[in-house]
């Protein structure tokens, strides 16, 4: 019905752009590398030791090095103060934990066992609340026990859902490469009301750990299999060029379903001005999670969605500067601003206009 | 039973729809526009045509939208009469549709200057998504420009003309850019910022008349210098006209717009109006300037809606802020920011790189901020407005106050 009149205005000329097909190819490689490594697995094919070797390397590498290329593209692409120290925050973190802690120097480094298991988190790394590591008993199970279920929901209700676009492989692999799709992600009714599929991933993991306890092994196979890798890395990471970066995370990652949940109960939320809102729709579209951050704009509510993972990309992309991290300023803070430490820095913060946070 | 009609399709249209359903009314509702499409949010277009956004985001309400408020839209269906006694609306092939209570949210045209009244390609307004269409055709294969009138809505067509990179020539009859909002030196800072792109300003100035050959724009003759400017496109966006036509045939009261109460209630029974086409009427029971804003119209709807549904719901105005962009500064009108207005005295900050902030005090009272560039404290001015602060009783640490005494925050 709406597209019925229109010719469409014509765009301005574009330019060819690599990006794209350079993140796709190597996105999409490392996905074939997981599946061929897979098969063989499964079918308990003899790889060469070299081959087996490379094989695992690649993965890393081309996984690393897709995480610092295309976040300098997104830092350079992207003229926002914000989104240059998220880009930053990934490239780091990825080549602590990615390369240095956990990756292919692992062994020349001899990283203790503690340090490469800093960052897993339940129930996206199922292995941290499990009893296969009670061998350390404190230093990785009751760290990662801690981290998982009290440290990140806290972190979430603070300042949301951080862990998702500074900290975690999946989430900043959708941040750099994915970048150039980042306005494919689903829109409307049907694709929101597939939202919650996490909690039920949720509830699964939460069985199959508490299944692992009893020592029965079986649904953890299962898991493994289904979830972990053919959902997460065969349908989220290959499903990056037609349905953007985040499909696994926005629908299926269990630990998005509980991070949002204390989000969505915590401080963390994006404000949004009626004033300046045109209803222009960018901010729907550059978000990849699919929340319709329009309406809220439209109707001047603050937006605390579970699904909120706190990129930033709405509000960069605002031509009215109509959304903001921060709760957009009233003369009686300015006044506060005056005596109280707190006060001054939030209010700092609020005077940027968003584009510069 | 009869049905709720609406004639057309903007934002106080669609806001109104959202207040009745709201309110658990489900009573059928038919939308009548001569748009040829679906609601468009109306401030992107100059987004779209910078290559901003996409017009796809500009669809306001997805098709489902419809379906599920129990909309029924026709598009393409001009309304040209209302019978208030009768209750119905006839439409252009002379069908009468009966109605329950009537909503007019039919805002308002550009206002059309003689030459612009020719049959001639190249001649275009800013208002619609089809304007869009064929502006960025001609941009898109013509070299020269010539945009006459000194608004918001000119300055975005010129914007555009620059993006596409068409040379331009911007007639205004004023005496500067934005003369409603602008003073003198601000309005210079735009023209210097405009000339050193490249845009020929012409100040107290207007066109003549525009020539065409085999059915298009050739060239425009200017009144004053009597110059011929040959080019491919005209553009007139020389203000607004309320479309209260309707209402003014069936005997309601109009002013420039369509009257009514805060209730957004016409004169005529169960007739309202929201938009930009309505006037409010003031305490003093005189009809308001109305504000032609984006938010502004939403609010109207959404009174006028919940009344419709059976609600007491009443407008009230809020401070007037409106956030723009063009030459690379931003711009920020708060409050009533016009110049050389009686008895009221301004601050003024300004640095030509940056841009300048002026306030506006009335007894003391903050009234209004223009800011230009910088546009951070706009929020916070809107506030003290809000409340009718004094600046001088502002706290001695508070951001505004040091601008308006040392000048920086
Ligand atoms: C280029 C441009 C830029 C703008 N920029 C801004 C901005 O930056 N900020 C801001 O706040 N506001 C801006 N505005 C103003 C804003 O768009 C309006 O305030 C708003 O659209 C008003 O909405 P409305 O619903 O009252 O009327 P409109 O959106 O004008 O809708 C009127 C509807 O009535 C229909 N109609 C009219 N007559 C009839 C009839 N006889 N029969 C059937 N249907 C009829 C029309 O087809 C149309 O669908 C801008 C406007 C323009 C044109
Ligand atoms: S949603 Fe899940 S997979 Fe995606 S970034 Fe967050 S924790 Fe990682
Ligand atoms: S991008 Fe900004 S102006 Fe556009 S709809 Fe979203 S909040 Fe509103
Ligand atoms: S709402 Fe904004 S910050 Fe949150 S996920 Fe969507 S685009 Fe990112």
């Amino acid at each position: 019905m709406q597209h019925q009149c229109l010719a469409r205005p014509t765009p301005p000329p574009r330019r060819f752009d690599l990006v794209p097909w350079l993140s796709g190819l190597a996105v999409l490689s490392l996905v074939g590398v997981s599946v061929v490594r897979k098969i063989a697995a499964w079918a308990g094919w003899d790889l060469p030791r070299n081959v087996s070797i490379f094989l695992g390397d690649y993965t890393w590498w081309v996984y690393w090095g897709s995480v610092v290329v295309f976040g300098l593209v997104v830092m350079r692409r992207w003229d926002n103060t914000y989104f240059r120290w998220r880009t930053l925050s990934i490239m780091v973190s990825q080549t602590i934990f990615g390369i240095l802690l956990m990756g292919p120097l692992k062994q020349e480094l001899s990283v203790p066992v503690f340090w490469q298991r800093l960052h897993l988190t339940w129930p996206l790394h199922m292995a941290v609340v499990t009893p296969y590591w009670k061998d350390k008993l404190v230093s990785t199970f009751v760290y990662g026990t801690a981290m998982s279920l009290f440290a990140w929901p806290i972190v979430s209700m603070l300042i949301g859902m951080r862990y998702c676009s500074w900290f975690c492989f999946c989430g900043n692999l959708a941040e750099s490469a994915g970048d150039s799709w980042r306005t494919k992600g689903p829109k409307g009714p049907s694709a929101q009301a597939l939202d919650n599929i996490g909690y039920g991933i949720l509830g699964i993991a939460a069985l199959v750990t508490g299944a692992a306890w009893l020592a029965v092994t079986w649904p953890w196979t299962v898991y493994d299999i289904g979830v972990a890798w053919f959902l997460a890395t065969v349908v989220g990471m290959g499903a990056y060029p037609v349905l953007g970066g985040r499909v696994w995370c926005r629908f299926i990652c269990p630990l998005r379903a509980m991070l949002g949940w204390f989000s969505n109960r915590g401080r963390f939320a994006i404000y949004t001005d009626d004033h300046r809102c045109i209803e222009c729709g960018t901010c729907n579209r550059y978000c990849e999670m699919g929340i319709d951050i329009r309406m809220r704009a439209r109707q001047g509510m603050p937006l605390h969605d579970t699904e909120c993972v706190g990129c930033g990309a709405c509000i960069a992309v605002c031509p009215r500067y109509a959304l903001s991290f921060y709760p957009f300023p009233s003369p009686d803070e300015a006044v506060e601003a005056r005596n109280h430490r707190r006060f001054r820095r939030r209010f700092k913060r609020q005077l940027a206009t968003p584009r510069e946070i | 039973m009869e049905p709720y009609v609406i004639v057309g399709n903007g934002v106080a249209a669609v806001s109104a729809v959202e207040a009745i359903r709201a309110r658990g009314d489900r009573t059928p509702i038919v939308i009548l526009t001569d748009q040829e499409c679906a609601f468009y949010s109306r401030p992107s277009l100059y987004y779209i045509m910078l290559g901003r956004i996409q017009w796809e985001d500009a669809w306001g309400r997805p098709d489902w939208w419809y379906e599920a408020n129990d909309v029924d839209l026709r598009c393409s269906t001009a309304v040209t009469k209302i019978d208030p006694d009768r209750h119905t609306v006839q439409i252009e092939n002379k069908t009468d549709i009966g109605y329950s209570k009537l909503l007019l949210a039919v805002g308002t045209q550009g206002r059309v200057l003689p030459w612009a009244d020719q049959h001639l390609r190249g001649i275009v307004t800013l208002n619609t998504l089809l304007d869009v269409v064929g502006i960025s055709e001609l941009l898109s294969t013509a070299s020269r420009a010539v945009v006459a009138g000194g608004g918001l809505t000119s300055i975005e067509l010129v914007e555009s003309c620059r993006h596409w990179g068409v040379e331009t020539t911007f007639v205004m009859r004023g005496d500067r850019f934005l003369d409603k909002q602008l003073d003198h030196d601000e309005a210079e800072m735009i023209h210097s910022r405009l000339r050193a792109g490249g845009t020929d300003v012409r100040t107290n100035e207007e066109i003549a008349e525009v020539q065409g050959r085999v059915g298009r724009v050739r060239c425009a003759t200017l009144r004053e210098a009597g110059e011929e400017i040959f080019c491919e496109m005209a553009g007139c966006t020389v203000g607004v006209v309320p479309n209260s036509d309707l209402v003014k045939q069936a005997g309601g009261e109009t002013d420039r717009g369509i009257v009514t109460d805060d209730q957004m209630l016409t004169t005529l029974p169960d007739i309202y109006a929201a938009g930009d086409v309505v006037q409010v009427r003031g305490s003093d029971g005189k009809p308001t300037r109305s504000e032609m804003l984006w938010y502004v119209a939403g609010d109207m709807g959404r009174v006028a809606g919940g009344n419709m549904a059976g609600g007491d719901e009443r407008y009230r105005r809020r401070v007037f802020l409106n956030v723009s962009e063009f030459c690379g500064l931003d711009f920020c009108g708060v409050g009533s920011i016009v110049p050389g207005q009686p008895e009221v005295e301004e601050t003024i900050i300004r640095d030509e790189e940056r841009g300048s902030i002026r306030f506006v005090t009335l007894d003391g009272v903050l009234i209004g901020a223009c800011f230009l560039g910088d546009i951070r404290l706009a929020d916070i001015a809107r506030g003290l407005i809000a409340k009718g602060a004094r600046p001088r009783d502002l706290h001695s640490d508070h951001p505004l106050r040091l601008l308006l005494e040392r000048g920086s925050p």
